[in-house]
């Protein structure tokens, strides 16, 4: 449940851009996810929605986009994408050099809609 | 309105991470998080590990826990600083638990600290507690399946002990083929296959810490 850590994350995010832009009520966080850091988008939804029940946050969606593993392949350049959530590997099968991780690892927020 | 953030989710979590780097740099302290499932096998190999060096190097623990004092319990046993943190149901520990432990620990008197993290295989990867080095325990009954299943935690540790390997005749568990699969996830992986039970393979592990204490403390304290 690193979800709930996250999900305290974003509402500290949230709270800092209401009163930046000063915002009566927020509708919508947009949010980019990699799938290297094991989010469980459910999860975090549950975690977000109990710590905003009852407040004026209640009614914000959270608007999950999951960021596929894209790697690079240090020694021949080759670019892989794992397209299968747990299959993370990070040797070139054509050369074996080592892959450098160049999406997947996203936690962001991205975007905030509210009047 | 739309209002553009791009912000970090965990940002305030790596600058109270980054804070507490500097600190223990200053001091020279190794700091290892060490992070297994429960079970794997992370007190029994730190009580070994102190009993090896306690007379070399001073040693100091932050056990976390999500309930009890049990592991310290152990810990304390062998005359080593030990500080207790209850993470109440939180499944990892994170940079402000390890922050709040400090006035517990004399900092002017520790060369290595080990940070005993909760027992999980993905939430404690994600979090950075002011370490040098995350380690990780693997212990053979878990299946040699684990580096494909749980990447995250092999992809950001620098060294793992493969624990119980006293266990392997009893087992169908590949020695190699966890190599092989955790050296996919990541090249530089540090490996050693142990026993805490019988001591087997645990020198390697020994030398290493020594080695990275030494390193980090180079120009340091010499």
């Amino acid at each position: 449940m690193h979800e709930l850590a996250i999900a305290e994350g974003i509402l500290a995010i949230v709270q800092d851009q209401i009163e930046t832009y000063k915002l009566k009520h927020v509708s919508c966080v947009k949010l980019k996810i990699g799938l290297l850091t094991a989010v469980v988008p459910e999860a975090l939804n549950f975690c977000f929605d109990s710590l905003v029940k009852d407040t004026p946050l209640e009614k914000t969606n959270l608007k999950i986009e999951l960021v596929p593993v894209k790697a690079r392949c240090k020694n021949c350049g080759r670019e892989f994408r794992h397209k299968k959530r747990m299959d993370f590997f990070f040797l070139c099968p054509i050369c074996g050099g080592e892959l450098e991780i160049i999406t997947g690892k996203e936690l962001l927020v991205e975007e905030i809609e509210g009047e | 309105m739309k209002v553009p953030v791009i912000k970090r989710i965990l940002d305030a979590q790596e600058r109270i991470a980054a804070e507490l780097k500097q600190l223990f740099d200053e001091k020279g302290i190794l700091v290892i998080n060490l992070m297994s499932s429960p079970g794997a096998g992370k007190t029994s190999i730190l009580e070994k590990t102190i009993e090896a060096l306690k007379d070399k190097l001073r040693l100091a623990v932050i056990e976390g826990d999500v309930q009890t004092s049990l592991d310290a319990e152990r810990i304390a046993r062998y005359g080593i600083l030990t500080v207790q943190i209850n993470t109440y149901g939180a499944c990892h520990i994170d940079g402000n638990m390890v922050k709040e432990a400090l006035p517990d620990l004399n900092l002017d008197e520790i060369d290595i600290l080990f940070v005993e993290n909760v027992g999980n295989l993905v939430c404690p990867a994600e979090f950075k507690v002011g370490e040098d080095y995350k380690v990780m325990i693997l212990s053979v009954p878990e299946g040699d399946d684990k580096p494909a299943k749980y990447p995250l935690m092999f992809r950001e540790s620098s060294v793992l002990l493969i624990n119980k390997i006293d266990l392997l005749p009893f087992l169908e568990c590949d020695l190699e083929k966890i190599n092989k699969e955790a050296l996919k996830v990541n090249p530089h992986l540090k490996n050693f296959p142990v026993s805490a039970k019988t001591g087997e393979g645990l020198e390697g592990w020994y030398d290493w810490l020594i080695e990275a204490f030494k390193a980090k403390n180079h120009e340091k304290k010499n």
